[in-house]
């Protein structure tokens, strides 16, 4: 099901969401680097996320949302299920994860 | 235009939202079993759980017009406690026989533990037993690429699984692939701040085409929108699509998936009568 609308089409009707996007991402980095602590903020690895998000986004390609989604994303292991999981030293247990950041925490967002 | 809402958790909205989605077209409704918001305590709690979902909702939608459906299971989130899950499990066949229910759902992962992996796995092996469908819910945030993954090899470890028999729910554009590639139909969210808008779900549609996919808002007891869908309608309107083209996502594709139980008995809105259809009402209180 292929867009019917030209990029121009498209580029009109969500110029202004894009730009209010990007003026709440300003204003919000602004207001964390304005609070005391913020650079302790630099080292945290969901800062270090959304730096790496802006570099996706000024790349040319079709995927970026799809970029951005895998970057937010904890490593698979393909195979996992093919070993022991019982094993606790077995870098594929499905429960491993090299992230200890823990984003989900919407009370509701379980269904 | 009509439209099914395929992923709803009716239970936790009030009776005015089933006439608010019945106003916009909502024809009918399918409702996975969920997590309440605390984890339950024995297996006679998801008894009456599922005498809930089988019984008086079927009721409370029927007073708007709206056909009702139903999937059961225990989910995720609760897995971790296996015992209880397999006392669940095993009670799950009491209520397979009951008008509406379509199969086994909404199973899957939430933080891709083994206890997670096991109770999948026994879900998947009852369904496979009793020959029906199944609905998976797929991890949140950074938790889904790999649950997804992980629940797709589970899926391809047992050859009896059929892939047009299993619908994997809450796909977004990182997971949305792995869905179709094996040949499952798939579903998308549209959820506030967590999921999908609207407009980034027919993002996914024009990338991925309109065959094997839907959209559900999975209204819920947290913050959601039981009248997602009509946005979603609303948002392939403004990009020009033909109201075919639109009803297919919304209404002919839900019902081509779910017509794989025999116990889907659906009335199309054309010929579907209200009053012979609506339960005699009932005092709140």
């Amino acid at each position: 099901m292929e867009s019917v609308q030209s990029a121009s089409e498209v580029f009109d009707e969500v110029y202004l969401d894009l730009r209010a996007g990007l003026l709440v991402l300003a204003a919000s980095l602004d207001r964390i680097d304005r609070c005391e602590g913020s650079e302790r903020i630099g080292e945290d690895l969901r800062r270090e996320r959304i730096g790496q998000c802006l570099e996706i986004l000024a790349t040319p390609g079709l995927n970026r949302a799809e970029q951005i989604q895998v970057l937010f994303s904890d490593p698979y292991t393909p195979g996992w299920n093919l070993t022991d999981p019982a094993d606790p030293a077995d870098p594929a247990d499905p429960a491993d994860s090299t992230d200890s950041t823990d984003t989900s925490a919407s009370p509701g967002d379980d269904t | 235009m009509y439209f099914f809402d395929p992923h709803v958790h009716m239970i936790s909205r009030v009776t005015d939202d089933y006439e608010r989605m019945a106003r916009m077209g909502c024809v009918a409704v399918s409702e996975p079993a969920f997590w309440a918001g605390f984890d339950r305590g024995s297996v006679d709690g998801f008894r009456d759980y599922f005498r809930q979902l089988t019984e008086f909702e079927p009721t409370r939608a029927g007073w708007s017009g709206v056909q009702h459906y139903s999937w059961l299971c225990i989910n995720a989130k609760e897995a971790e406690n296996v015992e209880l899950s397999r006392e669940v499990i095993a009670m799950i066949p009491e209520f397979l026989d009951k008008p509406g229910v379509l199969g086994i759902g909404e199973i899957g992962l939430n933080k891709n533990t083994p206890n997670e992996c096991t109770i999948f796995r026994e879900h998947v092996e009852l369904a496979m037993r009793t020959n029906e469908l199944i609905l998976i819910h797929t991890p949140h945030l950074d938790d889904k690429y790999k649950g997804t993954r992980m629940i797709v090899d589970m899926l391809l470890e047992d050859d009896r699984v059929d892939p047009g028999r299993v619908l994997i729910d809450h796909v977004e554009e990182h997971t949305v692939g792995l869905a179709r590639e094996e040949g499952f139909w798939c579903a998308m969210t549209l959820y506030p701040v967590t999921k999908c808008t609207p407009s980034r779900a027919a993002d996914i549609i024009e990338m991925y085409g309109d065959d094997r996919i839907m959209v559900n808002s999975a209204g819920d007891w947290g913050p959601s929108n039981p009248t997602a869908v009509p946005d979603f309608i609303m948002e392939l309107r403004r990009r020009g699509y033909a109201e075919s083209q639109i009803k297919k996502i919304v209404y002919d594709n839900p019902i081509e998936f779910f017509s794989g139980s025999e116990r889907f008995e659906f009335t199309p809105p054309d010929v579907f009568r209200f009053r012979e259809n609506a339960p005699a009402g009932l005092d709140a209180e």
